[in-house]
């Protein structure tokens, strides 16, 4: 059952849509909207027809998967159920976000450039990318099936006890620390590369400060949107002069 | 590009869309990663990683908390590489045209998967209103994941167009002979832009409230910049390469 649940988990957003989320790949992978306990007739108190809102990180719902599934095994009634499904959304996506895609994430990346930047073969550096973060998020996936089957309705207290925040806390500081390496091996890289690399070191650092200073205020489109005004300007001035 | 190419490079395309949220989330949708795997494809995946690399750089801030439609760099990083390997010898212009045509693209795709979950939401609602029983579950499941699959095939197989039509109408031949700067310079200052994109990543990623600013962000920064130096001095004594 481990096994199935996790593997169900990797589909949990093949039908992400604006109404239920996850909810009807969360529902799928539990065995549909109206799976009870095994054996028994369906549930006549489910609401047939009511679709499941469900939100969660992905990684991480396959500790609802697996605490849902121990509750049904348990006899809980779906009413127990529904309500668990919607105590369990908020931190499960709160958790997962930050340790994973704010933090994991990130830090494998720059870790799998920084390789690569150093001399590493590109495709090495995407193995080791590869391997490291799907390490994490497999073992995540894993452990949520497996933590939510033992622990039933209790679950809480088990993913309290796995101390996640403290692990989200350093994936983040390791990528704080990894965006700096990477900086750090561009400058040594600017000086080996071009003319007039303090100008450019100078640039890139005002532009990093730039960013760290204002945060979630420059993370939309803004670096796309400026290295899209640098290039057009490029191609604009060599119209316009004629360069060559 | 040889069929064989084609077909290989519309199957990482629409892997890596896939990818992005309906299947697995491997991080194959990476743009470093699609990037550099389409110019293995193509026979060169250094330009592959320079042009994924940057395009990563680029929407590095670009986090996806709470269900946010982003745009998709990784699918798009497929046809940029494309594009700047169109011509030999790599030059500058065309990396710069590859990265430009990434961002656009990148765009198309988020906007696209706007639709698509707007379709998804009609196959769902069906599905439950049918009484939700896991037949009918699972046949909306596979239908909405057979439709981001086709979304991923035609996007990735319309950029490759427009990277065949781009060269057609002469647009690669002028990128390659007419654009200003050499290839170190180009690569560095599309880098530059990505940095910001660094920057902010790290702003959000130590801030503990979400709120950047303090000075721990700054300490981190710092300690890993040295270590990056000490690094790269170690690996690559200054001056080798010029």
């Amino acid at each position: 059952m481990r096994l199935r649940l996790t593997l169900r988990s990797l589909l949990i957003q093949a039908a992400w849509n604006p109404t239920d989320l996850l909810g009807t790949g969360l529902a799928w992978g539990l065995g549909g909207g109206r799976a009870t306990a095994e054996g028994a007739e369906p549930d006549p108190t489910v609401d047939v027809g009511t679709r499941w809102h469900f939100n969660s990180h992905p990684y991480l719902a396959s500790v609802a998967m697996g605490a849902l599934e121990a509750m049904r095994r348990a006899g809980a009634t779906s009413d127990e159920r529904d309500r668990f499904r919607v105590a369990l959304r908020g931190p499960l996506g709160a958790m997962g976000d930050a340790l994973v895609w704010a933090g994991g994430l990130p830090a494998a990346l720059l870790l799998g450039g920084t390789v690569w930047i150093l001399g590493a073969s590109p495709v090495g550096a995407v193995i080791l990318f590869l391997a490291l973060f799907n390490g994490l998020h497999l073992g995540l996936r894993w452990w949520g099936t497996g933590v939510g089957l033992r622990h039933g309705r209790a679950v809480a207290l088990a993913f309290q006890r796995a101390n996640l925040g403290g692990w989200a806390e350093r994936a983040r500081g390791a990528a704080v620390v990894l965006a700096g390496v990477v900086t750090g091996v561009l400058s040594v890289v600017a000086v080996q590369w071009l003319d007039r690399p303090l100008l450019w070191i100078a640039a890139g650092g005002i532009l990093v400060l730039a960013g760290q200073r204002k945060g979630m205020a420059l993370s939309g489109l803004l670096p796309a949107a400026f290295a899209l005004a640098l290039v057009v300007l490029g191609f604009g001035l060599t119209l316009l002069f004629g360069g060559s | 590009m040889t069929p064989t190419e084609w077909i290989l490079l519309v199957g990482l395309g629409t892997w890596a869309t896939l990818d992005v949220t309906a299947f697995g989330q491997f991080m194959v949708s990476r743009a470093f990663v699609s990037g550099t795997l389409a110019g293995a494809i193509l026979g060169d995946p250094v330009t592959g990683a320079i042009v994924g690399g940057i395009l990563e750089l680029l929407f590095l801030g670009n986090l996806a908390v709470g269900g946010v439609v982003l745009p998709e760099p990784g699918p798009a990083a497929v046809p940029a590489v494309a594009l700047a390997l169109s011509a030999p010898g790599v030059p500058g212009g065309l990396i710069a045209l590859g990265v430009a045509f990434g961002i656009v693209w990148a765009w198309a795709g988020g906007r696209s998967t706007v639709q698509q979950r707007r379709l998804n939401d009609r196959v769902t609602a069906r599905a439950w209103a049918r009484g939700g029983g896991e037949g009918e579950l699972a046949r909306a499941q596979f239908t909405a994941l057979g439709l981001e699959g086709l979304r991923g095939t035609t996007l990735t197989a319309i950029g490759l167009g427009v990277v065949t039509l781009v060269g057609i109408v002469g647009i690669i031949e002028f990128a390659g002979a007419r654009w200003p700067l050499p290839t170190p310079e180009t690569i560095a200052l599309l880098v530059l832009a990505g940095l910001l994109g660094l920057g902010s990543l790290s702003g959000m990623a130590a801030s503990r409230s979400g709120r950047p600013g303090a000075h721990r962000p700054l300490i981190l920064l710092g300690a890993g910049l040295l270590v990056g130096v000490a690094l790269a001095l170690a690996i690559t004594p200054a001056g080798s390469a010029s």
